[in-house]
Protein backbone atom coordinates (compact mmCIF):
# COMPACT_ATOMS: atom_id res chain seq x y z
CA UNK A 1 0.00 0.00 0.00
CA UNK A 2 2.69 2.36 0.73
CA UNK A 3 4.33 1.81 -2.44
CA UNK A 4 0.98 2.44 -4.55
CA UNK A 5 0.66 5.97 -2.34
CA UNK A 6 4.48 6.78 -3.37
CA UNK A 7 3.79 6.15 -7.40
CA UNK A 8 0.29 8.15 -6.79
CA UNK A 9 2.39 10.91 -5.25
CA UNK A 10 5.71 10.70 -8.42
CA UNK A 11 2.92 10.42 -11.04
CA UNK A 12 1.28 13.97 -9.81
CA UNK A 13 3.86 16.42 -12.43
CA UNK A 14 2.22 13.66 -15.05
CA UNK A 15 -1.71 14.48 -14.19
CA UNK A 16 -0.54 18.39 -13.68
CA UNK A 17 0.52 18.90 -17.86
CA UNK A 18 -1.25 21.05 -19.62
CA UNK A 19 -2.95 18.98 -21.87
CA UNK A 20 -3.58 21.69 -24.50
CA UNK A 21 -0.46 22.20 -24.77
CA UNK A 22 0.93 18.84 -25.07
CA UNK A 23 -0.73 17.79 -28.19
CA UNK A 24 2.15 17.97 -30.25
CA UNK A 25 1.29 20.69 -33.08
CA UNK A 26 -0.25 22.75 -30.51
CA UNK A 27 3.17 22.46 -28.11
CA UNK A 28 5.36 23.74 -31.72
CA UNK A 29 2.76 26.66 -32.21
CA UNK A 30 3.15 27.73 -28.30
CA UNK A 31 7.48 27.37 -28.54
CA UNK A 32 7.46 29.49 -31.72
CA UNK A 33 5.23 32.25 -30.33
CA UNK A 34 7.56 31.84 -27.06
CA UNK A 35 10.54 32.84 -29.01
CA UNK A 36 9.34 35.61 -30.96
CA UNK A 37 7.86 38.83 -29.53
CA UNK A 38 4.66 38.25 -32.40
CA UNK A 39 4.15 36.43 -35.61
CA UNK A 40 1.81 36.53 -38.39
CA UNK A 41 -0.07 33.39 -40.00
CA UNK A 42 1.66 33.33 -42.53
CA UNK A 43 5.21 32.96 -40.72
CA UNK A 44 3.36 30.41 -38.36
CA UNK A 45 2.13 28.07 -41.56
CA UNK A 46 5.57 28.34 -42.93
CA UNK A 47 7.64 27.08 -39.72
CA UNK A 48 5.35 24.64 -38.17
CA UNK A 49 4.96 22.98 -41.59
CA UNK A 50 1.16 22.66 -40.52
CA UNK A 51 -1.62 23.44 -43.26
CA UNK A 52 -3.67 26.60 -42.80
CA UNK A 53 -6.95 24.86 -41.62
CA UNK A 54 -4.73 23.03 -39.18
CA UNK A 55 -2.77 25.95 -37.50
CA UNK A 56 -6.54 27.68 -37.54
CA UNK A 57 -8.34 25.14 -35.75
CA UNK A 58 -5.62 25.00 -33.19
CA UNK A 59 -5.15 28.41 -32.53
CA UNK A 60 -8.70 28.71 -32.02
CA UNK A 61 -7.84 26.28 -29.72
CA UNK A 62 -5.28 28.17 -27.72
CA UNK A 63 -7.04 31.45 -28.06
CA UNK A 64 -10.07 30.02 -25.96
CA UNK A 65 -7.83 29.10 -23.42
CA UNK A 66 -6.40 32.68 -23.27
CA UNK A 67 -2.75 31.53 -24.17
CA UNK A 68 -2.70 33.28 -27.85
CA UNK A 69 -3.93 36.78 -28.46
CA UNK A 70 -4.65 37.24 -32.52
CA UNK A 71 -4.90 40.91 -33.86
CA UNK A 72 -6.91 40.92 -37.02
CA UNK A 73 -5.98 43.91 -39.12
CA UNK A 74 -6.15 45.17 -42.98
CA UNK A 75 -2.80 46.07 -44.73
CA UNK A 76 -3.18 47.43 -48.11
CA UNK A 77 -6.59 46.19 -48.06
CA UNK A 78 -5.79 42.85 -47.01
CA UNK A 79 -6.55 40.60 -44.27
CA UNK A 80 -3.27 40.15 -42.09
CA UNK A 81 -3.68 38.26 -38.29
CA UNK A 82 -0.75 38.66 -35.48
CA UNK A 83 -0.60 36.34 -33.10
CA UNK A 84 1.60 36.44 -29.66
CA UNK A 85 1.32 35.09 -26.43
CA UNK A 86 -0.82 36.59 -23.88
CA UNK A 87 1.24 36.46 -20.23
CA UNK A 88 -0.98 34.01 -19.32
CA UNK A 89 -0.15 31.59 -22.57
CA UNK A 90 3.97 32.59 -21.52
CA UNK A 91 3.08 31.46 -17.93
CA UNK A 92 1.52 27.89 -18.73
CA UNK A 93 3.83 27.06 -21.19
CA UNK A 94 6.95 28.33 -18.49
CA UNK A 95 4.83 25.42 -16.36
CA UNK A 96 4.28 23.21 -18.69
CA UNK A 97 8.47 22.95 -19.40
CA UNK A 98 8.77 22.61 -15.97
CA UNK A 99 6.08 19.78 -15.27
CA UNK A 100 7.76 18.03 -18.67
CA UNK A 101 10.87 18.36 -17.03
CA UNK A 102 10.37 16.84 -13.73
CA UNK A 103 8.04 13.84 -15.04
CA UNK A 104 11.52 13.19 -17.55
CA UNK A 105 14.19 13.36 -14.83
CA UNK A 106 12.07 11.52 -12.28
CA UNK A 107 11.61 8.29 -14.50
CA UNK A 108 14.48 5.35 -13.75
CA UNK A 109 17.14 5.24 -16.12
CA UNK B 1 6.14 17.20 -37.75
CA UNK B 2 9.09 15.33 -36.52
CA UNK B 3 11.42 17.88 -35.30
CA UNK B 4 12.69 17.77 -31.30
CA UNK B 5 11.99 21.57 -29.54
CA UNK B 6 14.76 23.02 -28.29
CA UNK B 7 13.89 26.56 -27.43
CA UNK B 8 17.67 28.34 -28.20
CA UNK B 9 17.68 26.17 -31.14
CA UNK B 10 14.40 27.30 -32.41
CA UNK B 11 15.27 30.98 -31.89
CA UNK B 12 18.26 30.74 -33.77
CA UNK B 13 16.05 29.21 -36.50
CA UNK B 14 13.87 31.64 -36.22
CA UNK B 15 15.98 34.54 -36.89
CA UNK B 16 18.39 32.61 -39.52
CA UNK B 17 15.04 32.55 -41.61
CA UNK B 18 15.76 36.11 -42.17
CA UNK B 19 19.01 35.17 -43.99
CA UNK B 20 17.21 31.96 -46.42
CA UNK B 21 16.25 34.45 -48.98
CA UNK B 22 19.14 35.47 -50.78
CA UNK B 23 18.61 39.21 -50.52
CA UNK B 24 21.22 40.14 -48.10
CA UNK B 25 23.46 38.34 -50.03
CA UNK B 26 22.21 40.78 -53.27
CA UNK B 27 22.58 43.54 -51.45
CA UNK B 28 26.05 42.96 -50.59
CA UNK B 29 27.08 41.53 -54.22
CA UNK B 30 25.80 44.57 -55.33
CA UNK B 31 27.41 47.07 -52.76
CA UNK B 32 30.90 45.36 -54.12
CA UNK B 33 29.67 45.35 -57.65
CA UNK B 34 28.99 49.34 -57.24
CA UNK B 35 32.92 49.31 -56.02
CA UNK B 36 33.69 47.63 -58.96
CA UNK B 37 32.01 49.73 -61.47
CA UNK B 38 33.44 52.89 -59.72
CA UNK B 39 36.75 51.41 -60.09
CA UNK B 40 36.44 50.59 -63.84
CA UNK B 41 35.16 54.06 -64.52
CA UNK B 42 37.45 55.85 -63.27
CA UNK B 43 40.50 53.20 -64.80
CA UNK B 44 38.92 54.50 -67.96
CA UNK B 45 39.57 58.09 -67.34
CA UNK B 46 35.76 59.05 -66.82
CA UNK B 47 35.11 62.47 -64.96
CA UNK B 48 35.12 62.03 -61.00
CA UNK B 49 31.53 63.27 -60.51
CA UNK B 50 29.81 60.94 -63.54
CA UNK B 51 31.96 57.94 -61.74
CA UNK B 52 30.16 59.38 -58.14
CA UNK B 53 26.82 59.48 -59.99
CA UNK B 54 26.97 55.87 -61.16
CA UNK B 55 28.74 54.59 -58.16
CA UNK B 56 25.54 56.62 -55.83
CA UNK B 57 22.79 54.71 -58.59
CA UNK B 58 23.89 51.29 -58.23
CA UNK B 59 24.06 52.11 -53.97
CA UNK B 60 20.48 53.17 -54.60
CA UNK B 61 19.47 50.34 -56.53
CA UNK B 62 21.39 48.00 -54.07
CA UNK B 63 19.17 49.69 -50.95
CA UNK B 64 15.56 49.15 -53.14
CA UNK B 65 15.97 45.87 -53.96
CA UNK B 66 16.70 45.06 -50.15
CA UNK B 67 13.99 47.57 -48.87
CA UNK B 68 11.44 46.51 -51.96
CA UNK B 69 12.44 42.88 -51.74
CA UNK B 70 12.07 41.97 -48.13
CA UNK B 71 8.68 44.24 -48.32
CA UNK B 72 6.27 43.04 -51.46
CA UNK B 73 8.17 39.77 -52.40
CA UNK B 74 9.88 37.86 -49.12
CA UNK B 75 7.36 39.27 -46.62
CA UNK B 76 3.64 37.70 -48.27
CA UNK B 77 5.54 34.49 -48.69
CA UNK B 78 7.80 34.20 -45.98
CA UNK B 79 5.39 36.31 -43.31
CA UNK B 80 6.18 38.68 -40.44
CA UNK B 81 7.69 38.31 -37.34
CA UNK B 82 9.16 40.72 -34.65
CA UNK B 83 11.80 39.33 -32.56
CA UNK B 84 11.93 38.59 -28.93
CA UNK B 85 14.96 39.74 -26.38
CA UNK B 86 17.60 37.84 -27.72
CA UNK B 87 16.79 38.29 -31.39
CA UNK B 88 16.53 42.29 -30.88
CA UNK B 89 19.75 42.46 -28.76
CA UNK B 90 21.68 40.30 -31.44
CA UNK B 91 20.69 43.42 -34.30
CA UNK B 92 21.17 45.73 -31.58
CA UNK B 93 25.47 44.47 -31.53
CA UNK B 94 25.02 44.18 -35.38
CA UNK B 95 24.13 47.60 -35.78
CA UNK B 96 26.86 48.74 -33.36
CA UNK B 97 29.43 46.56 -34.59
CA UNK B 98 28.71 48.21 -37.95
CA UNK B 99 28.63 51.78 -37.02
CA UNK B 100 31.48 51.39 -34.65
CA UNK B 101 33.19 49.68 -38.46
CA UNK B 102 32.27 52.55 -40.56
CA UNK B 103 33.73 55.14 -37.65
CA UNK B 104 37.26 53.29 -37.68
CA UNK B 105 37.25 53.14 -41.15
CA UNK B 106 36.47 56.73 -41.82
CA UNK B 107 38.94 57.77 -39.42
CA UNK B 108 42.01 55.63 -40.54
CA UNK B 109 41.02 57.11 -44.14
CA UNK B 110 41.21 60.35 -42.74
CA UNK B 111 44.59 59.70 -41.07
CA UNK B 112 46.06 58.71 -44.18
CA UNK B 113 44.97 61.67 -45.86
CA UNK B 114 46.98 63.57 -43.65
CA UNK B 115 49.19 61.18 -43.06
CA UNK B 116 49.72 61.62 -47.36
CA UNK B 117 49.73 65.83 -46.54
CA UNK B 118 52.53 65.72 -44.12
CA UNK B 119 54.85 63.26 -46.05
CA UNK B 120 55.36 60.80 -43.81
CA UNK B 121 57.57 58.71 -44.96
CA UNK B 122 57.78 55.88 -43.08
CA UNK B 123 54.23 54.92 -44.30
CA UNK B 124 53.01 53.65 -47.60
CA UNK B 125 49.65 54.76 -47.65
CA UNK B 126 48.01 52.05 -49.92
CA UNK B 127 49.48 48.95 -47.63
CA UNK B 128 48.64 50.80 -44.60
CA UNK B 129 44.96 51.37 -46.07
CA UNK B 130 44.94 48.30 -47.65
CA UNK B 131 46.00 46.29 -44.66
CA UNK B 132 43.47 47.89 -42.26
CA UNK B 133 40.71 47.71 -44.54
CA UNK B 134 41.42 44.10 -44.97
CA UNK B 135 41.68 43.78 -41.57
CA UNK B 136 38.41 45.27 -41.06
CA UNK B 137 36.44 43.66 -43.59
CA UNK B 138 37.27 40.52 -41.79
CA UNK B 139 36.62 41.14 -38.38
CA UNK B 140 33.46 42.79 -38.49
CA UNK B 141 31.60 40.53 -41.39
CA UNK B 142 33.04 37.97 -39.09
CA UNK B 143 31.49 38.97 -35.64
CA UNK B 144 28.23 39.69 -37.77
CA UNK B 145 28.52 36.75 -38.64
CA UNK B 146 28.77 35.12 -35.27
CA UNK B 147 26.12 37.34 -33.96
CA UNK B 148 23.61 36.89 -36.48
CA UNK B 149 23.91 33.12 -37.08
CA UNK B 150 24.42 34.28 -40.42
CA UNK B 151 27.29 31.94 -41.50
CA UNK B 152 27.66 33.04 -45.04
CA UNK B 153 28.32 36.49 -44.02
CA UNK B 154 32.15 34.02 -43.47
CA UNK B 155 32.61 33.93 -46.67
CA UNK B 156 30.93 37.46 -48.05
CA UNK B 157 33.63 38.94 -45.53
CA UNK B 158 36.38 37.15 -47.58
CA UNK B 159 34.87 38.37 -50.69
CA UNK B 160 35.12 42.04 -49.80
CA UNK B 161 38.29 41.52 -47.80
CA UNK B 162 40.47 40.43 -50.64
CA UNK B 163 39.71 42.60 -53.71
CA UNK B 164 42.60 45.20 -51.62
CA UNK B 165 45.58 43.01 -50.83
CA UNK B 166 44.85 41.50 -54.43
CA UNK B 167 45.36 44.76 -56.09
CA UNK B 168 48.64 46.07 -54.05
CA UNK B 169 49.87 42.67 -54.82
CA UNK B 170 49.55 42.88 -58.68
CA UNK B 171 49.89 46.80 -58.22
CA UNK B 172 53.40 46.41 -56.37
CA UNK B 173 54.92 43.45 -57.83
CA UNK B 174 53.73 43.59 -61.44
CA UNK B 175 52.54 46.57 -61.91
CA UNK B 176 49.49 45.58 -63.30
CA UNK B 177 46.32 47.37 -62.03
CA UNK B 178 43.39 44.75 -61.94
CA UNK B 179 41.19 46.90 -59.36
CA UNK B 180 37.90 46.28 -61.42
CA UNK B 181 38.33 42.75 -62.06
CA UNK B 182 39.81 42.11 -57.96
CA UNK B 183 36.47 43.64 -56.75
CA UNK B 184 33.97 42.51 -59.90
CA UNK B 185 34.84 38.72 -59.88
CA UNK B 186 33.66 38.43 -56.06
CA UNK B 187 31.16 40.77 -56.40
CA UNK B 188 29.86 38.51 -59.05
CA UNK B 189 30.26 35.56 -56.87
CA UNK B 190 28.41 36.88 -53.82
CA UNK B 191 25.41 38.21 -56.43
CA UNK B 192 25.50 34.70 -58.42
CA UNK B 193 25.32 32.83 -54.79
CA UNK B 194 21.98 35.71 -53.62
CA UNK B 195 20.15 34.73 -57.49
CA UNK B 196 20.77 31.54 -56.88
CA UNK B 197 19.41 31.68 -53.16
CA UNK B 198 16.45 33.92 -54.11
CA UNK B 199 15.33 31.61 -56.89
CA UNK B 200 15.43 28.92 -54.72
CA UNK B 201 13.28 30.76 -52.40
CA UNK B 202 10.69 31.59 -54.79
CA UNK B 203 10.13 27.92 -55.77
CA UNK B 204 10.24 27.04 -51.88
CA UNK B 205 7.73 29.70 -50.37
CA UNK B 206 4.84 30.19 -53.72
CA UNK B 207 2.44 33.49 -53.01
CA UNK B 208 -0.52 32.04 -50.71
CA UNK B 209 -3.30 32.59 -52.63
CA UNK B 210 -4.92 34.18 -49.10
CA UNK B 211 -4.84 34.49 -45.66
CA UNK B 212 -7.83 31.77 -44.52
CA UNK B 213 -7.24 32.30 -40.94
CA UNK B 214 -10.85 32.41 -39.41
CA UNK B 215 -10.92 31.66 -35.53
CA UNK B 216 -13.44 33.37 -33.67
CA UNK B 217 -15.58 34.08 -36.29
Amino acid sequence: MPESSGQSGDLKPAAEIDKLIHEPARLLIMAYLYVVESADFVFLVRQTGLTWGNLSAHLSKLEAAGYVDIEKEFVDKKPHTMLHLTEEGRGAFQVYRQSMKQVLDDLPD
Amino acid sequence: MTQSIDLKDLERKVFRSTFQDGLWDIFLGLMLFAMAVGALLSDLGMAHLSTMLIFSGIVALALAVIWAGKRFIIAPRMGLVQFGPEGTSRQKKTRWLLSLSLLFGTAIFIFTLVARNTRLEWLNPALFLGGIYTANMLIVFSLGAYFLNFTRLYLIGVMYAIPVPLDIIFHELADIDITAVAVGAPAVAVLLIGIVLFVRFLREYPLPVTEVYDAGE
